[in-house]
């Protein structure tokens, strides 16, 4: 499938997608915690998408639904030309293998009663009929990939560094060659000056084993480093969604504007001179949304339309959709 | 600044956990000075030794921890030399600290409002009545919406931002002359963290307290710190001013982290990462402890251990190099 | 958290019996249980060479002998003889065979069903969850000792019914345990992973959650060997458990009661025995948890 303005390959189109969740509130009431509500995007191929947003905005909910870890509540997922849909269970199944995912927790990431070279080729072993020889050679080249020691093979998982644990995770994602790779939250856990290795191993990899990376986090800083375009969610909802330079040059909504000036940057000189907004008051619950537009109540900018309606993400000028009523020109 | 200022007076530290296979140093050689109304970043890594420093001048160090040599000095006095019962007047009175993770220093059988209140009690000798005056007034000073309803809250009912506020307001009841403040927005979302951040800058302008800061995140070391101590391995690798650190750093340490930092400003920047791994303490390497990442490594630092040299411009800095080269490094 | 062995060491599954041995000599407790258990086993397999006399054979001339070390002792009976003037440490040695049969088979039996339904209830969760828990509830109600009386009266007791009757009593407690341990390991990332690869749900309970629940359920599982000793004891006791002339602990136990304030050393020697074995047993349990989590350095 191509995109008519852009001319690039879309391999995922995401159509209206969400996901409610029952959560019972006393007896006998039920009430519905909207994880995520409704929201669209595309993902072109060998790009990276940025998803950032805080805790309870739903980018790792999206992320789970997208590699159907859990259940859509409605809307449309297109991969790959494939609706979701219309597969049974074991082309979902088969379908595995085209969409990875990288997990934030090294430690909890992998079994640790398996050694390295079985969790490594635990994807290989399931999805093809590989010889034992072949498959080892397969462990050692991702290894490799990966900048691994191949005589680690033998090992167990907590004889590694938090880096190295998620090298080990990067290599099971990237055993079967898959087309697109969720990377949820990859490097929050990891110390600083891994992390950014971290970041570098995966461009290195996209490039050489041409990837498409959908990359989720709350950290600015790195999701402007490795992404190509960036979707901003708030409440469930994508409230901005742009080009990297665009997003950063150019935000229009004002909750990218306040995240991004929310950010410390490392350098004193500007600690005095920076304009920033910081936001009032907390993320309101997921359960108990705000009316009209969610951001509303923190929004230095709102009006009484924003308190009554709610804004839909429209294309405000080429490759840049934004959802308010007053998006900021400058 | 005259002597009489400086709050606390940490010199040569050494803080050792016994275990299986001997004493293992967390903390060696570490020495440092707060003044009034300065906050110190104590910056590094997993088990850099930030944090045992902390808890070494908090005396919250357990068996099989036990501070072997060194002088913590508040305003004089000998920390390392007075008994249980003494510094449990103190903690709370002339040093607080704040926690990254405040739930699990919340007791979640109580409220809010008691638990603070009893350290009023405790520490101040005012009665109930008085008591929840100054609780509701502290509140309101940490920017808590509704005092009066918080202070009968319960901490599960409260947002991370929000008791994060309630450890900040039970930490300075009673005006300590020194906070620590170990990882305090880690657990925190970017806007909320801005918030408490200002909110810590506030406090501090308006009572002059000391702070040391514990972060591993150089955004907030930039944004909040006075002076910068670099801890590398259990040791302090560089110490100086905050923009001095930014804008000039001389240990390769320093130089390696604040390279694999994102710059978030600058457009297509290139992060460079440190190689290998944080040594654990039984892997730790002969000589200087930085030597197998260290770009620069020469033939003496796989030897020798470099001492903390103080250069002429006032800043220490803990390497052969630079000891070699005077004030220059490549 | 970075690499401890060497480059060069790799473990393989050659060295793993002498690794084995190393960690049990490091540890202090496994060596005494180990050593425990080991010399119980040896007694009840090689019991007819070991035991002094006949443990059935009655000797009226020698009726309540006290331990040979004792004023009035008899040098050719070291436990003593109880009431009939059969010899308690042959019956101790012979009694350890049911015990141990029926106190391990038990414990298998219990473990197999109790595995079976935590696994099956904690990983498919829901309506299965319901229906297999409300059955565990319902087992729980029912006390052990009512169960097993009833169960004995009616179908008579024997080693078989025994174990069974054990077995069926006891797996509800294996079930608890690995359905929670199964609830936690099921939320662990590396079960999702392997979600995410298209793991079929068999492999993923066979290679990701049995094995991460294996130390909690040996654990308990030696605790219970130990409890199954004590209830077969106490069922022997009570006139339910093995029917003599077959020797068990708990019958050994059983029958000495009577003379317990004259004779001390029928009830009493017994006792030690249950005390030491279920010792040893707890021992090498705590030992074999540590051992087969690969975190604890070898």
């Amino acid at each position: 499938m191509k995109d008519v303005q852009s001319q690039k390959n879309i391999l995922l189109d995401v159509q209206g997608l969400k996901k409610y969740f029952e959560i019972k509130e006393g007896f006998f009431k039920t009430q519905l915690l909207k994880a995520v509500d409704e929201i669209s995007f595309r993902v072109y191929e060998g790009e990276t998408l940025g998803i950032v947003g805080e805790s309870g905005c739903g980018k790792s909910t999206t992320g789970n639904m997208l590699i159907h870890l859990i259940e859509k509540t409605g809307g449309t997922i297109v991969f790959d030309g494939k609706n979701f849909d219309d597969l049974t269970a074991e082309e979902m199944r088969s379908l595995r293998s085209d969409i990875q995912m990288i997990f934030q927790d090294p430690f909890s990431s992998l079994n640790p009663r398996m050694k390295v070279k079985e969790i490594i080729s635990e994807p290989i072993r399931t999805h093809t009929n590989k010889s034992k020889e072949e498959i080892e050679q397969d462990v050692y080249n991702l290894m490799e990939a990966v900048g691994l020691d191949k005589s680690y093979a033998n090992r167990y998982p907590h004889e590694f560094s938090g880096g190295q644990r998620q090298r080990i995770g990067i290599a099971r994602a990237i055993a079967l060659r898959p087309k697109l790779v969720i990377c949820d939250e990859p490097i929050s856990a990891l110390d600083v000056s891994i992390q950014a290795q971290i970041l570098n191993l995966l461009m290195k990899l996209q490039k050489d084993y041409q990837l498409t990376f959908i990359f989720i986090a709350h950290g600015l800083p790195a999701v402007k480093y490795i992404s190509d375009r960036i979707a901003v969610m708030y409440l469930g909802k994508i409230v901005e969604i742009t080009t990297r330079d665009q997003l950063f040059e150019k935000p229009l909504h004002p909750y990218t504007v306040s995240l991004v000036s929310a950010v410390p940057l490392p350098d004193p000189t500007i600690r005095d001179v920076r304009k920033r907004i910081i936001l009032e008051g907390d993320v309101p619950s997921n359960v108990h949304l705000p009316s009209g537009c969610r951001f509303h109540t923190r929004c230095p900018f709102a009006t009484e339309k924003c308190k009554m309606e709610s804004p839909e993400l429209v294309e405000h000028e080429q490759g840049h959709e934004v959802a308010c009523f007053y998006p900021l020109a400058n | 600044m005259s002597e009489s200022n400086v709050v606390l007076n940490v010199q040569q530290l050494h803080t050792s956990f016994k275990t299986n296979s001997g004493y293992v140093q967390s903390v060696k050689d570490v020495s440092f000075q707060v003044q009034k109304g300065e906050t110190l970043a104590i910056v590094g890594e997993s088990g850099s030794g930030k944090s045992v420093t902390a808890l070494s001048i908090m005396g919250l160090i357990e068996k099989p921890g036990v501070i072997e040599k060194g002088k913590i000095e508040l305003e004089q006095v000998d920390l390392t030399k007075i008994n249980d019962k003494e510094y449990r007047k103190l903690r709370g009175n002339d040093i607080a600290m704040i926690f990254q993770e405040p739930l699990t220093s919340l007791n979640p059988l109580f409220t809010i409002g008691n638990q603070i209140a009893e350290a009023i009690k405790l520490h101040q000798g005012l009665d109930t009545k008085q008591a929840k005056v100054n609780v509701i007034e502290l509140l309101k000073r940490v920017g808590i919406p509704r005092a009066e309803k918080v202070y009968y809250s319960y901490p599960h009912t409260l947002s991370g931002g929000m008791r994060q506020r309630v450890m900040i307001a039970m930490a300075l009841s009673c005006k300590p002359k020194l906070l620590i403040a170990d990882e305090p927005t880690t657990a925190l979302d970017v806007t909320i963290q801005a918030q408490i951040l200002e909110l810590m800058k506030k406090l501090k302008d308006e009572n002059n307290t000391a702070i040391i800061l514990i972060t591993h995140d150089l955004g907030v070391v930039a944004e909040m710190a006075d002076s910068v101590a670099v801890m590398y391995a259990g040791q302090i690798v560089e110490f100086a001013d905050v923009f001095t650190i930014f804008a000039d750093p001389k240990h390769p340490y320093t130089q390696g982290l604040l390279n694999s930092t994102p710059k978030f400003y600058e457009k297509n920047e290139v992060l460079q990462s440190i190689k290998g791994t944080v040594p654990t303490s039984n892997s730790m390497p002969i000589g200087c402890r930085f030597n197998p990442r260290c770009p620069y490594v020469t033939q003496k630092c796989l030897n020798e251990n470099p001492s903390l040299k103080k250069l002429d411009s006032g800043r220490q800095v803990r390497c052969w190099l630079v000891e070699e080269e005077g004030e220059t490094l490549v | 958290m970075t690499l401890i062995r060497s480059k060069t060491e790799t473990p393989n599954t050659q060295k793993l019996s002498i690794s084995l041995l190393k960690s049990l000599l490091k540890s202090k407790t496994g060596i005494v249980g180990f050593i425990i258990l080991v010399a119980v086993v040896v007694v009840a397999i090689f019991a007819p060479i070991l035991a002094p006399y006949d443990p059935t054979l009655i000797n009226p001339t020698k009726m309540l002998k006290p331990p040979s070390w004792i004023e009035g002792g008899d040098p050719s009976h070291l436990f003593g003889t109880d009431n009939l003037g059969r010899d308690i440490l042959s019956r101790i040695i012979y009694g350890s065979r049911v015990s141990l049969l029926v106190g391990i088979s038990a414990v298998v039996l219990a473990g197999i069903i109790g595995m079976l339904v935590g696994l099956v209830a904690g990983f498919y969760g829901g309506w299965v969850d319901m229906i297999l828990m409300r059955l565990v509830d319902s087992f729980l109600a029912i006390p052990n000792i009512l169960f097993a009386l009833v169960f004995l009266a009616v179908f008579g007791p024997s080693v078989p019914t025994l174990i069974i009757v054990i077995g069926v009593t006891n797996w509800v407690a294996y079930a608890r345990i690995v359905r929670g341990e199964t609830l936690s390991v099921k939320e662990r990332e590396f079960v999702k992973a392997a979600r995410t690869i298209g793991v079929k749900n068999s492999l993923i309970i066979v290679r990701h959650i049995l094995p991460n629940v294996m130390s909690s359920f040996i654990v308990i599982s030696t605790l219970s060997v130990a409890s199954t000793i004590i209830l077969e004891a106490s069922l022997s006791f009570l006139g339910l458990g093995i029917q003599p002339p077959t020797v068990s602990w708990g019958g050994i136990l059983s029958d000495g009661r009577d003379y317990l304030a004259t004779s001390w050393w029928l009830a009493t020697l017994p006792g030690l025995a249950i005390t030491v074995t279920v010792l040893g047993i707890i021992f090498l349990g705590d030992w074999l948890r540590d051992v087969l989590d690969p975190r604890t350095e070898r």
